[in-house]
């Protein structure tokens, strides 16, 4: 059965695909950004990407969560949140 | 027959002075060039610190006609080129001198000369870029300049291997004149990085050091709580010069190259690996043809990110074993920052002078013991010490590693 995202794991699953040039169904909320191909500097393009489209600035010390889907959707809501 | 290299003369453009002496009392000194950036308003940048050379004045070492042709990156090549030469007080120019060439390490080139282009494309129009834009950004044009002004018409190479660039010169130039295809080669590493464009990609990176409230304490290598790189600007240019005809003019002899290792990684663009790091070192040492016993001083690339300090660490004791404890290493982009192509000629030049001057100078801002970082890193202050053989490491993005060994000339 197709897994139910929710808004923002339907925006970071878009860059992540487009990005690490993969097929929507790929991505599941398990995976991690070398499962779908990607290494430390697509992870920084993940980085770059959501910080623009979420208006949002991730700390240094935190990039290391962009190990996978689910560690990226977390720490923009982590933000989001923060933010407001 | 192999020739012997030996170095004839040393220039100097750095954070911390525009000369060989200064940069050396300062060095062996601990101090720290790293400030704030004055170059451009970086505001919204969250890094604002570099290792900026605040007093260069180009007019104080030459005077060249085509100075408005020349990028930062040029100006700096020349005006070290021109203290070295000097100070090796090799004949150039008269008759122009087919057996001396030049060989420079760049990472960038002349880049601010391109956003500058870029800004005034973007902003302006058309016809407002600089017609000199292109003699500017070409990265060979430092390399060409000193040929030019001091007439060298031998082999003119410029090497990009990003931050093993000036150590790559270095080593391609001893080659050179070792298999006889020149009597003397200018040779040495050049970067002026601090333009904006390229600054914010380095933010983008996420490798910078972002202690902007203590920028002399910013550079930490080898220390627990080293938070990445300070980047810097300058350049080392030194004469390489073949044994016999140095000994023939009675030239000054700082000290000779003895062994050069080169090798790529073939593995990643921007995460160090081992393999790659202690091949080059065990090339460098089967080239020089001693044991690695006899290594008393290594200057270590150091650049203060998490991942090189470990990996370099590592990498030093597979090659010297449990030697590895007992070898001082130090790391100059502790008090200059990562000068990028010019780092591994700068350290080169440190090289030369610790076995020179019997000093080692130190690492500073070394705070904590790292357990992933156990060797002895000469820490904060320099250190006495008899050098027979030192080797200077430089590892690039890219994976390229270019390792040379010095040897006390005798």
């Amino acid at each position: 059965m197709e897994e139910e995202f929710d808004e923002t794991e339907q925006k970071v699953k878009k860059i992540i695909k487009k990005i690490l040039k993969v097929r929507d169904t790929e991505i599941k909320r398990e995976s991690s950004i070398a499962d779908l191909g990607g290494d430390s500097l697509s992870a920084l393009s993940i980085l770059s990407a959501i910080e623009e489209e979420f208006n949002i600035n991730i700390p240094d010390e935190e990039t290391a969560e962009i190990d996978s889907f689910s560690g990226a959707v977390q720490l923009v809501k982590k933000h989001i949140k923060g933010n407001k | 027959m192999k020739k012997r290299v030996v170095i004839t003369g040393m220039g100097a453009i750095t954070p911390l002075g525009t000369c060989i002496k200064g940069f050396w009392s300062a060095i062996v000194e601990g101090k720290s060039g790293i400030k704030n950036i004055t170059r451009f308003h970086g505001e919204n940048f969250p890094v604002k610190i570099a290792g900026e050379v605040t007093d260069f004045i180009p007019e104080n070492f030459f005077t060249d006609d085509k100075m408005d042709r020349m990028d930062r990156f040029s100006q700096f090549a020349l005006a070290a080129a021109y203290q070295a030469v000097s100070n090796s007080n090799i004949k150039t120019k008269k008759g122009m001198r087919d057996d001396i060439g030049v060989v420079l390490g760049t990472s960038i080139g002349g880049l601010s000369s391109l956003e500058k282009a870029a800004e005034d494309l973007f902003t302006r129009g058309y016809k407002f870029v600089d017609p000199m834009s292109i003699v500017k950004v070409i990265s060979n044009a430092g390399a060409c300049h000193i040929a030019r002004h001091f007439g060298l018409m031998g082999p003119n190479y410029t090497i990009s291997t990003a931050c093993a660039s000036g150590a790559n010169a270095v080593g391609e130039a001893y080659r050179i004149i070792r298999d006889g295809y020149a009597r003397a080669m200018v040779v040495g590493g050049v970067d002026a990085p601090l333009t904006p464009v390229f600054f914010a990609a380095w933010h983008k990176m996420r490798v910078l050091s972002r202690q902007n409230d203590c920028p002399q304490k910013a550079c930490k290598p080898f220390s627990k709580n080293r938070d990445g790189i300070v980047i810097g600007e300058g350049a080392g240019i030194m004469v390489l010069e073949e044994l016999g005809s140095a000994r023939e003019r009675s030239a000054p002899i700082y000290g000779e190259i003895f062994g050069y290792g080169s090798t790529n990684d073939a593995y990643h663009l921007t995460f160090p690996h081992i393999d790659g790091e202690v091949k080059a070192i065990k090339q460098a040492l089967e080239d020089a043809q001693i044991p690695s016993d006899d290594v008393n001083y290594i200057n270590a690339h150091g650049t203060a990110t998490i991942l090189n300090d470990s990996v370099e660490t590592d990498s030093i004791k597979r090659v010297f074993g449990k030697k590895a404890y007992s070898i001082p290493i130090s790391s100059t982009k502790s008090m200059i920052g990562h000068t990028l192509g010019a780092s591994g000629a700068l350290e080169v030049i440190t090289c030369a002078l610790a076995i020179k001057e019997s000093i080692i100078p130190p690492t500073i801002n070394y705070e904590e013991p790292d357990p992933q970082c156990d060797l002895d890193y000469v820490p904060n202050t320099a250190r006495q010490a008899n050098i027979h053989i030192a080797l200077s490491n430089s590892f690039g993005f890219g994976g390229n590693n270019a390792v040379i060994v010095l040897k006390k000339f005798s």
